[in-house]
């Protein structure tokens, strides 16, 4: 049997001509959601929600239908290229909020655990971690040859998979004469809070 | 002869247009040609593209239309799958693409990808950071061109390239969206 599950959208940036106000997703009980889903929106500012819905592919994160042209012509004097730039952009946020409530933001702790596989002498350390803002790694083979751009490498794979910044600290015990970068023995990938502020 | 199908979703072009009568036609067949435009036609969506697409599977054009109409398809009140055959002698002006051997020849990691699916994981699940001023969903770099493979096989997509005439559309079936019965894919 089918559920339909609602999501609400009235946080998605609009405009003055079309307000993102629910997303209706179908859900078939012991198969999950299926990947489409229907936005349910309001034209000229009113609060009244349209007969129709707009379907999207939430696996591609795009609208896969716009409004008609009678649809259009109601909205006075947005351009066809007006609408679907606000659609592209409202696609993206309503796709970071439907994953956000379907819990199906990045696992960051699992994807750096498969990261790992690549390092025979690393493990994931789950007692230190605070996932998905502090991830902790320990040497496990300390003999093993190893060199500080090993860290480096596997955030930026962290990285690409996330989307998130991470500082990098790494530390352990070395003897005098001994080069820390050679000889570490764990390290932590926090996410950076850091933002791009905009120039002046 | 090949057997293919697409979805019309209630609200959409083709749904209310019947293409056993007029074919299909593309949106902007004016737009060349390109591996470019292909991958931004499966990636990102269809407008201006001098593509159609169609699909091998009826379960996927199934969900199309179901899934990708305005209102939620009902008793009296359908969306559509049409069946189209093409014979291997293509009708003229009318070209076939297969998108996986389109974008594959120009996607140095692919290999890479097929060979550890771990690594393939994280580049497809990952979000990628944009330019702050990016009007585009996916930068352009190797990743779009990822996506619209695996996006491409999920859906089993070929692309017409030209005009698909109305003797080839052979069926137009009605589907609704029902609340105990879903094909699988």
């Amino acid at each position: 049997m089918f559920e339909i599950r609602n999501i609400d959208l009235k946080k998605v940036p609009g405009n003055d001509f079309i307000k993102f106000l629910r997303i209706e997703i179908p859900q078939r009980k012991g198969y999950g959601l299926v990947r489409f889903g229907r936005v349910r929106y309001a034209l000229n500012g009113e609060h009244n929600e349209q007969e129709n819905g707009l379907p999207m592919d939430l696996g591609k994160g795009i609208f896969t239908a716009t409004l008609e042209d009678e649809e259009l012509e109601e909205l006075g004097e947005i351009s066809r290229e007006d609408l679907e730039k606000t659609l592209r952009k409202a696609a993206v946020e309503i796709i970071k909020i439907v994953r956000k409530e379907l819990g199906q933001e990045p696992d960051t702790a699992s994807i750096l655990r498969r990261i790992l596989k690549d390092y025979a002498y690393l493990a994931y350390d789950e007692r230190s971690s605070k996932p998905p803002n502090v991830l902790k790694c320990r040497v496990t083979k300390p003999k093993s040859p190893r060199d500080v751009e090993d860290i480096f490498e596997i955030a930026d794979r962290l990285r690409i998979a996330t989307g998130e910044n991470y500082i990098v600290t790494y530390g352990g015990s070395s003897n005098t004469g001994e080069n820390l970068d050679k000889v570490w023995t764990r390290f932590s990938l926090r996410k950076s809070s850091f933002q791009k502020s905009k120039s002046k | 002869m090949a057997t293919f199908y697409k979805g019309a979703g209630i609200g959409t072009h083709w749904h209310v247009n019947d293409s056993r009568r007029v074919g299909f036609t593309v949106r902007s067949p004016a737009t060349q040609h390109g591996t470019d435009v292909l991958i931004e036609h499966i990636a990102i969506g269809t407008a201006n593209s001098p593509y159609v697409s169609l699909t091998r599977s009826y379960a996927v054009a199934w969900h199309y239309a179901v899934f990708s109409s305005k209102q939620e398809p009902g008793p009296g009140k359908p969306a559509y799958v049409y069946e189209i055959e093409i014979d291997d002698s293509l009708p003229h002006g009318l070209n076939l693409l297969d998108p996986t051997k389109e974008v594959v020849h120009i996607l140095p990691q692919s290999l890479r990808g097929i060979m550890n699916l771990d690594y393939m994981e994280d580049l497809l699940g990952g979000q990628t950071p944009q330019s702050p001023n990016s009007e585009r969903d996916f930068s352009p770099d190797v990743e779009r061109q990822l996506i619209a493979l695996v996006f491409a096989e999920r859906d089993a997509e070929v692309l017409a390239h030209g005009y698909i005439p109305p003797f080839c559309v052979k069926h137009r079936f009605e589907v609704e969206f029902s609340r105990s019965d879903l094909p699988l894919l």
